[in-house]
């Protein structure tokens, strides 16, 4: 199933880097990774001033809350994310948990 | 054609046709030509279908089959399903394994079969038949793993084909009509095919054969069973069960309960199983509601479901084959070796969390809408949640610890050219129907009027999006994100793998002491019985030479006995 053509290099290294992915090295900048925090930030707080001055038709109650779509967005993936430390603590197992004689020879 | 349509040809006789032939043929070339030609031949027959109709009577024991029912549910299915396929062939292209090859064409003809199936025995056979022939897209990774994957899956599914033929004798002698129709599940076997289906569709608790399975296919193995099995019964879902109230509730918990397994899963193939299930869900919601909106909901987002998930799996495949692995926690930075295949995977990312302009924006606004105009608050408010918990596994987490995230020095060679064709094809389909929805909304079973395009809707979802977007890059810049770590999750296989398995073990260990108690103090008589029962069934035994183990020849047999005892009461 492997490919045996692979290499590995130094993480960050830029040897061996296809040359159509070339022009977006950028992509590892420090600042290129810092910068979605204030884009999306930036972006959704626009979103909420929109909604402030051109509120949205509801279709259910829920909907008819103010900003609706943010706070579900917002609170719906912190509590999917954080959930996942305790979840892991109490659903996490070894890798070979299930294994049985002779499945790695 | 019109005439052999007529006669009895249905989309799927080309396609199982051409797997047979695979099956007996050396010739790579021909294989491969006849998986091309197989799925252009079955549109072929889709697309010159003249009318909505039942063809391919079939007089066979006093029984009459209807083997190809076109009708506005059962073609849009049909269509997506021939798409798959094509599309799977060409991701294919590079494969030699003949049993792949083979098998692949067969299970996607079984489900063609299944969908177009008019009556409740062809359904079953159908149904039978891709439970069996899917098996070995998990057995051809030939390790240990995934053959006994491979069993514990085949076990499930032909549970639930017992389960559908049992249900289906009891309905047919309530009814009186072996049709497959609208169901009520209060009739007698209603409540087993419901079962039956949701087995098929994975509903909560009936949903880890999935994950164990899936991710242990191989590349081109994972895609192809992504497409079929759970669209079928999704399907068959829609056709039997439109309207039934439960439904919305299950499917409100589809969608939610796979989010928190996919934050913690390591294996990026596994997070693509739980995310399928998640898509279900919003499906089965769609069916629940029942409404002309919600049934054209859960339509048009199986099409293009299967193919965004098929396109994720695709880029999944493609990291497999080249790095060997899809751990998260030994991913990432791969789009410096990979560029298309990332390219491509962010397609089907933005597609699957519904960004607008991508088909999961038109297709999951019909179902949303359905929910909340139905007065379906909870699970409204359920489904706008796991909208968000989708851009969490399958939008962020499948491409960024993939392919960004943090440089793990892989240099491998970016995927083969068919793998990428495939994939374009893919995306190409993902933004088109997001675009010209026309196209997908005017192949849906009811007439559309619906606009995705408002002011409310564009603004609402980029809200939700935008929120979790800055949700994440909050979380992991306060270090609040979770690291990938290498491990496994329990989940419901637990009671079949461990508990199961202890519970056989220790009943062996009693049944062997009672064995040795009966042979020492009633008699040899017990112990020759015994041991004849151990020479037939035990896993050397005589029913265990041609097939995989002697307990699955049990079960299956007390199974398909329970069915004869129902048949002969009902009778």
């Amino acid at each position: 199933m492997t490919d045996d053509s692979k290499t590995s290099h130094p993480a960050g290294s830029d040897e061996g880097v296809h040359p159509a992915a070339k022009p977006f090295l950028w992509l590892d900048h420090p600042v290129t990774k810092a910068a979605p925090f204030w884009i999306f930030g930036i972006a959704a707080l626009s979103l909420l001033v929109v909604e402030a001055f051109n509120p949205l038709h509801a279709v259910s109650k829920w909907d008819d809350v103010f900003g609706f779509y943010e706070i579900e967005g917002f609170v719906g993936f912190c509590l999917a994310v954080l959930a996942g430390w305790p979840l892991r603590r109490l659903l996490g197992r070894p890798e070979n948990y299930y294994d049985q004689e002779g499945d790695h020879d | 054609m019109t005439e052999l349509i007529t006669a009895g040809l249905s989309p799927a006789f080309p396609v199982i046709i051409a797997g047979l032939l695979a099956a007996i043929s050396p010739s790579y070339t021909l294989r491969k030509m006849l998986m091309i030609a197989a799925p252009l031949a079955a549109a072929a027959v889709w697309f010159m279908t003249p009318e909505v109709g039942i063809f391919g009577l079939i007089d066979l024991a006093g029984f009459e089959f209807e083997t190809y029912r076109f009708d506005p549910l059962s073609r849009v299915w049909g269509l997506v399903f021939i798409l798959a396929i094509f599309l799977n062939s060409i991701y294919a292209l590079h494969d030699r394994d003949r049993l792949a090859d083979s098998t692949t064409l067969i299970y996607s003809g079984a489900g063609l079969g299944a969908v177009f199936a008019g009556d409740l025995l062809t359904l079953f056979f159908y149904w039978e038949l891709t439970a069996i022939s899917s098996v070995f897209l998990i057995w051809t990774s030939r390790n240990p793993e995934a053959f006994r994957a491979g069993l514990r899956y085949l076990s499930i599914h032909v549970l639930s084909g017992v389960l559908l033929l049992a249900g289906a004798v009891l309905y047919a002698n309530h009814s009186g009509s072996w049709q497959f129709n609208a169901i009520d599940v209060n009739a007698p076997g209603g409540l087993l095919i419901l079962l039956a289906f949701g087995v098929k569709a994975a509903f909560p608790l009936m949903h880890n054969w999935l994950q164990d399975a899936y991710p242990k296919a191989t590349a081109t193995g994972a895609v192809v069973l992504s497409a079929f099995t759970t669209k079928l019964a999704i399907y068959a879902l829609a056709r039997g069960f439109a309207g039934l109230d439960v439904l919305v509730w299950i499917g409100a918990v589809m969608v939610a309960f796979p989010v928190f397994y996919a934050v913690i899963e390591n294996d990026l193939r596994k997070v693509l199983a739980y995310s399928l299930n998640n898509q279900l869900g919003f499906m089965v919601a769609g069916i629940g509601v029942g409404t002309e909106l919600g049934l054209n909901g859960a339509a048009a987002h199986a099409f293009v479901h299967i193919i965004y998930k098929a396109l994720l799996f695709m880029s999944m495949g493609a990291v497999l084959m080249r790095v060997g692995h899809t751990k998260a926690s030994e991913l990432g930075g791969l789009y410096k070796s990979m560029p298309f295949t990332a390219f491509f995977c962010l397609i089907g990312a933005g597609a699957i969390s519904a960004f607008p302009l991508f088909s999961g924006f038109v297709a999951k606004a019909l179902t949303l809408s359905a929910v909340a105009y139905g007065g379906y608050e909870i699970p409204f408010v359920i489904l706008v949640f796991a909208s968000a918990g989708v851009l969490e596994h399958s939008g962020i987490k499948i491409p960024y610890f993939a392919f960004f995230s943090h440089d793990r020095g892989h240099r491998v060679k970016e995927a083969p050219w068919n793998m990428l064709l495939a994939m374009g094809l893919a995306s190409f389909l993902c933004i088109y129907l997001g675009i010209n929805y026309g196209a997908l909304y005017s192949l849906l079973p009811y007439p559309v009027a619906y606009e995705p395009y408002t002011f409310d809707h564009v603004v609402g979802q980029m809200q939700l999006l935008l929120a979790a977007l800055f949700a994440f890059t909050f979380l992991v810049k306060f270090k609040l994100y979770p690291e990938e770590v290498r491990s496994i999750n329990l989940d419901t296989d637990w009671f079949y793998r461990r508990f199961g398995d202890g519970l056989f073990r220790w009943t062996g260990a009693i049944s062997g002491r009672l064995s040795a108690a009966i042979s020492n103090r009633i008699g040899r008589g017990g112990k020759v019985i015994a041991d004849k029962l151990f020479n037939l069934f035990s896993p050397a035994g005589a029913l265990s030479r041609d097939v995989p183990s002697g307990i699955m020849a049990i079960w299956t047999s007390v199974l398909l006995g329970l069915v004869m005892v129902i048949a002969y009461l009902a009778g």
